[in-house]
């Protein structure tokens, strides 16, 4: 169990109890209207990426403390408020059956980082009680949404899944989950910030995904599905070769393989990476 | 040496629905946001900005610059060293002002 | 894995693509809603339903008269919320997205529940602990009717709750399994639970 399993997970994983997914609809109107046209910062968009212009800073100048102070500082903030971690496909149609409302919405990240326009841009899900309310943020929600089942919404995920997109759950406030993400090197913030800047704002899965060399053929089918630089081929022996120490555990390369050669190990069977978030 | 990415908000009027220079990158530089948040409406696009964020990242290609359709990208170049010099000052004059 | 490489190779269609025609919902520009509950519902409420309203004349408390007591107030409440002077946007958007999804449970559902405590005792502490499409789960810590209650030394609080939870259900078009357990030692904590009856069981 990772540390926020220890603390939010009553028992089980912290993403599968839900508790985690609940909160009320009502609140008692507070007076005041809400302030209308507030500045924002253009160079903070993307999720947590307020801090990467100075982590930028601190890289370039090689100043190893600085630039350890900024992660400190800024992952003690975040994980009280909001990081991720990455969950398989299974976890993932689980926790469509314990959370809700599911609705789909623009990504962010591929908004902010490649312009993607809104119409081609439906790999985010907003969750939970507060997406009634939506219409509150017009910019977050920017190209609107769509309020799916769960079987919708776990066909839309496969689709993700099949796409290519690493599948993670997203806190807003910890440790309420708010988000369901689909994301991708280097189009999404936090799984760059994670592999360009070691940032650990997204953490990696219970999962470790491990290569059967006796099984694997050699096909390369797998190749080009992981988006955290874990895996390639082993040119001398022709195998898959995946980096078990830079693994997400996200899966994807597994359900690309076409001979079962790739299988899905728990993090903590494995003493060498089971404290390796 | 480290790119210096400078946009003249003045001829990138619509950087948004342009997105020539994010689209384009290789090594996805820029970043492109909101410098406004609306109630009842999402931000014109006009309203976005966009700067080179993952500068340590750019390569110098200059795909960018030849992409953008107003000439609003400079792309230049620093010295590493002369930049960590400037940041490490920064960074003096930050833990100076801390422990004040 | 439940999901493997022959799973995933039937698995068509780009998930950007509308899920059903007109399913999309847009912003209306220049909308100014509101999504909380207003103060005024409370003092409307509490006009036509003061807490005393619990117990008869008598200061006494039997079956019968609480769940009458239960069904007034959720009546009431509905008749109030919905009301054009105080039906809000969240309600709409609840109201929208079970017409389009087919599912009412637990939101519309819970949204009547919520105003309940919040209109009754806006002042108690309670949270929801469990909201899926088949099972709501709402804690209340201290509920002031529990309290007053127990002064008088009577445990059959929760007579009146499942019957205004009862009005709400069949408000939502819901058929519904409802229990709660109150603390036995005595921490104050009473947990509301909600059901949609499994097929065959």
């Amino acid at each position: 169990m990772c540390w926020v399993c220890e603390k939010y997970g009553n028992g089980e994983k912290w993403y599968l109890n839900p508790e985690n997914y609940a909160r009320r609809l009502y609140k008692v109107r507070k007076e005041g209207r809400e302030a209308s046209g507030a500045d924002a910062d253009p160079q903070a968009a993307g999720m947590g990426a307020g801090v990467v212009a100075e982590l930028v800073k601190a890289r370039i100048s090689g100043d190893l403390k600085w630039e350890e102070e900024i992660k400190r500082d800024a992952l003690e903030h975040a994980y009280q408020t909001h990081f991720g971690q990455v969950v398989t496909l299974d976890e993932y149609l689980q926790i469509l059956d314990i959370a809700y409302p599911l609705v789909k919405m623009t990504c962010g990240c591929r908004r902010v980082q490649r312009g993607m326009p809104d119409e081609e841009n439906f790999t985010c899900m907003g969750i939970g009680p507060g997406m009634y309310k939506w219409e509150r943020w017009p910019e977050t929600y920017r190209g609107g949404v769509e309020f799916l089942t769960p079987e919708e919404a776990k066909q839309w995920a496969m689709m993700n899944h099949k796409e290519g997109r690493v599948q993670t759950v997203d806190v807003f406030g910890t440790p309420y989950i708010g988000g369901l993400c689909q994301c991708e090197y280097p189009g999404c913030v936090a799984v760059r910030n994670r592999l360009d800047y070691d940032f650990k704002f997204l953490l990696k899965g219970h999962t470790v995904a491990k290569v059967d060399r006796e099984k694997c053929t050699g096909c390369k089918s797998c190749l080009g599905r992981c988006q955290f630089k874990s895996l390639n081929l082993e040119v001398y022996t022709n195998k898959a070769y995946v980096d078990m120490d830079q693994c997400f555990g996200c899966g994807l390369c597994i359900t690309a393989c076409p001979s079962g050669a790739i299988e899905l190990l728990d993090r903590e069977s494995l003493p060498g990476l089971a404290e390796n978030w | 040496m480290i790119a210096q990415i400078k946009i003249n908000f003045d001829l990138c009027k619509d950087p948004l629905l342009c997105r020539q220079c994010l689209s384009v990158c290789p090594s996805v530089v820029f970043v492109c946001g909101p410098t406004k948040i609306w109630k009842g409406r999402e931000t014109d696009p006009q309203e976005y900005r966009i700067f080179g964020r993952y500068l340590d990242k750019c390569s110098g290609c200059g795909d960018c610059v030849k992409v953008c359709p107003t000439g609003a990208v400079d792309l230049g170049f620093l010295p590493k060293e002369q930049l960590a010099q400037r940041y490490q000052e920064e960074r003096i004059a930050q833990l100076k002002e801390r422990n004040s | 894995m439940a999901l493997d490489f022959k799973v995933l190779q039937k698995v068509k269609g780009n998930p950007s693509t509308e899920v059903a025609a007109d399913r999309r919902l847009k912003i209306n520009p220049g909308q100014d809603y509101a999504y909380d509950m207003p103060k005024e519902l409370i003092y409307t409420i509490n006009h036509q339903f003061p807490l005393e309203s619990l117990f008869n004349q008598e200061g006494e408390t039997n079956e019968d008269f609480l769940i009458k007591q239960g069904k007034t107030f959720m009546n009431l409440l509905i008749r109030e919320a919905d009301s054009d002077a105080f039906r809000d946007r969240t309600a709409d958007m609840i109201e929208c997205v079970a017409q389009q999804t087919g599912i009412r449970f637990p939101h519309v559902f819970e949204r009547y529940v919520e105003l309940g405590i919040l209109n009754l005792r806006p002042r108690d502490a309670w949270t929801v602990t469990e909201a899926t499409t088949k099972t709501l789960k709402v804690r209340n810590f201290n509920c002031s009717i529990g309290k007053m209650f127990a002064e008088k030394g009577l445990d059959n609080c929760h007579i009146f709750c499942q019957a205004a939870n009862q009005v709400a259900a069949e408000k939502a078009g819901l058929n519904l399994k409802m229990s709660s357990s109150k603390g036995l030692d005595g921490n104050g904590l009473c947990e509301q639970v909600f059901r949609i009856p499994q097929a065959g069981g």
